[in-house]
């Protein structure tokens, strides 16, 4: 296969070329209430090839893997329709590796019958609960390899294991529905799903808190953020910013994002790596066969790096930082984060709390989005903060900042940390979800907008 | 290609043997698209895929397995009969062959025919009418066209195959200037050739002028436009809850309201399969069922669920025609195209007539919320203020957040001009009684 994938890279005629083929199976279990609505096993095969000539990309994606050629010249024709002004790509390598995820526990040497009666067992803990009127469990392992080979003579085997799981409660009284979930998902193997029972109970508490629970007045807050959300609003609040494929041809926003900008106070750093093994987000070659590795995006609270491919990079004459990821053979390789987190500092929680006489305690994740400029973020459950203690509970909460602005209003980072992945990941460019990695220590920020009634 | 071309043949033949039902769904399509980004074209794509998926009844219970990989078909099977060992309950019989069915328009021949060199002279259309408007803009394009065929069969004699084309373009328009950045994108698809993307490019270059100021937001409440973009934040938690699977879990708000005045007495929201083009058009559903044009709000009134048919079985309805899918996954509900009707108030009338408002177009956010009891809380990615009936800027860094079943009860007007949006086709709607966030 090696060999026959490189020759193809070599043999054509153009500037670069690259080509995947991907080999994956599946695992999935769901249950929704007492319905065990899936489960069993999904097979996929399929390749791509892209190419660059002449500064034009030319990319093809197949099943039909009978004739790698034809996808090819497909490709090339369609980067000579591109054309425009030929540029150089960063050329680092080549390298030749194998790299297979090493897990204790494989989930492919578990029965599915195991499997399904784990899931089982999470299902009746959470229908079980009182003023619970449904259940959500999904389990997903996935094992991925793809052999990877470009013009430049690197060939890479990567061999990857997922697995992941999560549990919902939905309450419901009268039309007060209320939900609440937990998830986890890595590349650490079948023993981070096996004892899930604390987070089953934990959700149907949560859900059925949320019954009574009142919805949040719309207004200006400060708010303290548990560790998994502030891994959100770090993704959301700078991550996405630091792409450079949003950056590298759009002239103004080079100016703004000049390295060496102060985005926050001098308490603050980011980091995106995806060179941390077992981690979401790991990778230890990106999909244009670039090694992972780490890569301070804010020091002291001054912009010191960017995440790149290998056209970016070159175009800003930047080092690579094995950025370039593909969901899957479906799609190209564009610029994405891996491991994103913000580095702890020194206060305690309790501290924190303390010194905030007015707020919101945010915790837990439910989803994030940015536009570049504005992002929203929220929580899976919120608190009222009075006269520095945790109060009564709140709903609906969703939180919204300033890409420009909301880092700058960071006043307290904590000393704890967690990393977080889960079953869902992360979307861009119609490529979703992406399994990725987000952390942090707790943190406060003043003047965060909250919408509500 | 030609060793898979009949390969549902033999994965029905060896399943059919073996277990007491079976059932194969076969995709597969090709696609294009061109890609201009920060006012250079970037890319050319093309996309070719095929893919099975199995689903048996073996001992009374569903099984289901997917595969992209035809090169051994006896795999797939074991794989649906492993899960078959665990599976529910099939309460249903997969249907037989249903007689004549409707005629309906789906295939635009023309569209095989369009070359990635036509794509790229639209792209550059769009382009050209962005740079006339203003040097600093960064303008960015997608244009895209497919085929897609699928053919269902079944142990029941079912064979039903259908094929649909499809074209589509985006257009997005950035200005980045010291205090931020503007982001205006608008978008179609259709079943018909696509022959130019000035009319999206213009649509996006007269709301980057309309948005050029900023007001600033503060905090209250005002009458509020949602355009037919933004109107999904309204539309799109009742769709789940019209999902008979909520129904059935009793996770849906409006389970055990058929009948009931749920919405205002305006609105009425219909599912229509037969829509000459549209994207959800189609005679069967995903297994086989006919599909009808049926109400999921008449004047207000709630009138049906979406159902698949294991779903219509455990809610003791008839399946509705709505189990839809890809080759990866079983069947779930799901709408055909869904048109809200429109009103009688034009959006020009609408926005002249607000004193103070604001109009909603692109949302950051949605679905962040508890959707499944009709929560939205979203910042306003695109909002338009308007003072004594006319625009004066727009707002940035605040919210809006509500309830949508309250929202639709009582609407201030509705739109008389829909806007088709993916497979949904909406008019502007204006409502009452939502609150602004912003600092200060």
């Amino acid at each position: 296969m090696k060999d026959k994938l490189l020759n193809l890279c070599q043999d054509l005629p153009v500037d670069y070329a690259e080509v995947r083929v991907q080999e994956s199976s599946s695992t999935s279990i769901h249950y929704a209430g007492r319905e065990l609505e899936d489960i069993g096993e999904r097979t996929e095969r399929g390749g791509c090839v892209r190419v660059l000539k002449d500064g034009g990309w030319g990319f093809a994606t197949f099943n039909d893997l009978d004739d790698l050629r034809k996808y090819a010249r497909l490709a090339v024709k369609q980067a000579e329709l591109v054309g425009g002004t030929k540029f150089d790509i960063a050329r680092v390598g080549p390298f030749q590796a194998t790299y297979a995820t090493k897990v204790a526990a494989d989930p492919a040497a578990v029965s599915l019958r195991d499997k399904q009666r784990m899931c089982e067992r999470y299902n009746r803990i959470i229908l079980g609960g009182k003023r619970i009127q449904t259940s959500t469990v999904a389990y997903r392992d996935s094992r991925s390899k793809t052999f990877y080979a470009n013009s430049g003579g690197t060939c890479i085997e990567q061999d990857y294991v997922f697995c992941g799981a999560m549990v919902s409660a939905i309450a419901v009284e009268g039309a007060n529905i209320q939900h609440a979930y937990e998830s986890v998902g890595d590349l650490r193997g079948f023993d981070q799903v096996t004892a899930m029972d604390g987070d089953c109970e934990d959700v149907v508490r949560r859900a059925v808190e949320s019954l009574d629970a009142k919805p949040v007045e719309a207004g200006t807050y400060t708010v303290i953020l548990d560790p998994k959300l502030c891994g959100v609003f770090v993704h959301e609040a700078f991550g996405h910013l630091s792409e450079s494929d949003f950056v590298y041809e759009n002239p103004r926003l080079r100016e703004i994002m000049a390295i060496g900008r102060r985005f926050g106070p001098d308490f603050l750093n980011i980091t995106d790596d995806g060179s941390l093994e077992g981690e979401a987000g790991f990778i230890a070659f990106d999909s244009e066969g670039v090694p992972s590795t780490r890569n301070p995006l804010i020091k002291d609270g001054v912009l010191t790096g960017r995440l790149h491919n290998r056209e970016t990079a070159a175009k800003m004459g930047e080092r690579v930082t094995g950025n370039a990821r593909a969901i899957s053979y479906h799609h190209p390789p564009i610029v994405r984060m891996t491991n994103t987190f913000m580095e702890p500092c020194e206060e305690s929680f309790e501290q924190m709390l303390q010194e905030t006489d007015e707020g919101v305690y945010a915790v837990g994740m439910l989803g994030g989005q940015t536009n570049m400029e504005m992002f929203t973020f929220s929580p899976e459950e919120a608190y009222r903060i009075r006269s520095g203690k945790i109060a009564e509970k709140l709903r609906d909460v969703v939180l919204t900042g300033n890409v420009f602005q909301t880092l700058q209003s960071i006043d307290r980072i904590g000393s704890d940390f967690k990393m977080h992945g889960g079953l869902g990941g992360c979307g861009k460019g119609g490529q979703s979800p992406l399994r990725v990695g987000d952390g942090g220590p707790h943190c406060r920020i003043r003047n965060v907008v909250i919408g509500g009634r | 290609m030609k060793k898979t071309e009949d390969a549902a043949d033999p994965i029905l033949h060896e399943a059919q043997r073996r277990f007491e039902a079976a059932e194969v769904y076969e995709e597969g399509g090709e696609s294009a698209s061109v890609g201009f980004e920060d006012n250079r074209l970037k890319e050319i794509t093309a996309h070719q895929f095929r893919g099975v998926g199995l689903r048996v009844i073996h001992k009374g219970r569903i099984g289901f397995a997917s595969t992209t990989d035809l090169r051994d078909p006896s795999r797939l099977v074991e794989m649906a009969a492993a899960s078959a060992e665990f599976g529910d309950r099939a309460q249903f019989q997969l249907p037989s062959q249903p007689p004549q069915l409707a005629e309906i328009q789906t295939y635009d021949k023309r569209i095989e025919r369009v070359t990635a060199k036509q794509m790229v002279d639209m792209g550059r259309e769009g382009l050209e009418m962005s740079k006339a408007a203003d040097a600093g803009y960064l303008y960015s394009c997608g244009v895209w066209r497919s085929t897609h065929t699928q053919r269902i069969q079944n142990s029941r004699g079912l064979d039903a195959a259908r094929s649909s084309t499809s074209m589509g373009a985006s257009v997005s328009v950035q200005e980045v200037s010291d205090s931020g950045l503007l982001q205006v994108y608008e978008f179609k698809d259709w079943g018909r050739r696509l022959d130019s993307v000035t009319d999206l490019a213009r649509t996006v270059l007269d709301k980057m002028k309309q948005a050029a100021a900023v007001v600033p937001g503060r905090l209250e409440a005002m009458p509020m436009v949602f355009t037919p973009k933004a109107a999904s934040i309204l539309f799109g938690p009742v769709g789940i809850a019209l999902n008979g699977k909520h129904v059935h879990k009793g996770s849906s708000v409006l389970r055990g309201r058929i009948g009931e005045q749920v919405l205002d007495e305006r609105i009425t929201v219909t599912d229509d399969p037969a829509v000459p083009f549209a994207p959800g058009t189609c005679a069967t559903d995903d297994e086989g069922t006919p599909t009808r044009k049926q109400h999921f709000f008449d004047k207000g009134v709630l009138k049906t669920f979406l159902t698949d048919l294991q779903t219509a079985a455990l809610l003791k309805t008839e399946p509705s025609g709505h189990g839809f899918r890809g080759y990866g996954s079983r069947p779930s509900p799901s709408s055909t195209n869904v048109i809200i009707e429109p009103g009688d108030v034009s959006y020009d009338d609408m926005v002249r007539g607000m004193k103070r408002g604001l109009i909603i177009d692109q949302t950051l956010g949605s679905g962040q919320s508890n959707v499944l009891a009709g929560e939205f809380s979203v910042n306003v990615e695109l909002g338009f203020v308007v003072e004594d009936g006319r625009i004066v800027g727009r707002v940035k860094d605040c919210m809006v957040a509500g309830n949508v079943y309250e929202v639709l009860k009582h609407v201030e007007a509705i739109g008389s001009e829909a806007q088709w949006l993916g497979s949904r086709c909406v008019p502007p709607i204006m409502v009452g009684g939502l609150k602004l966030a912003a600092k200060g």
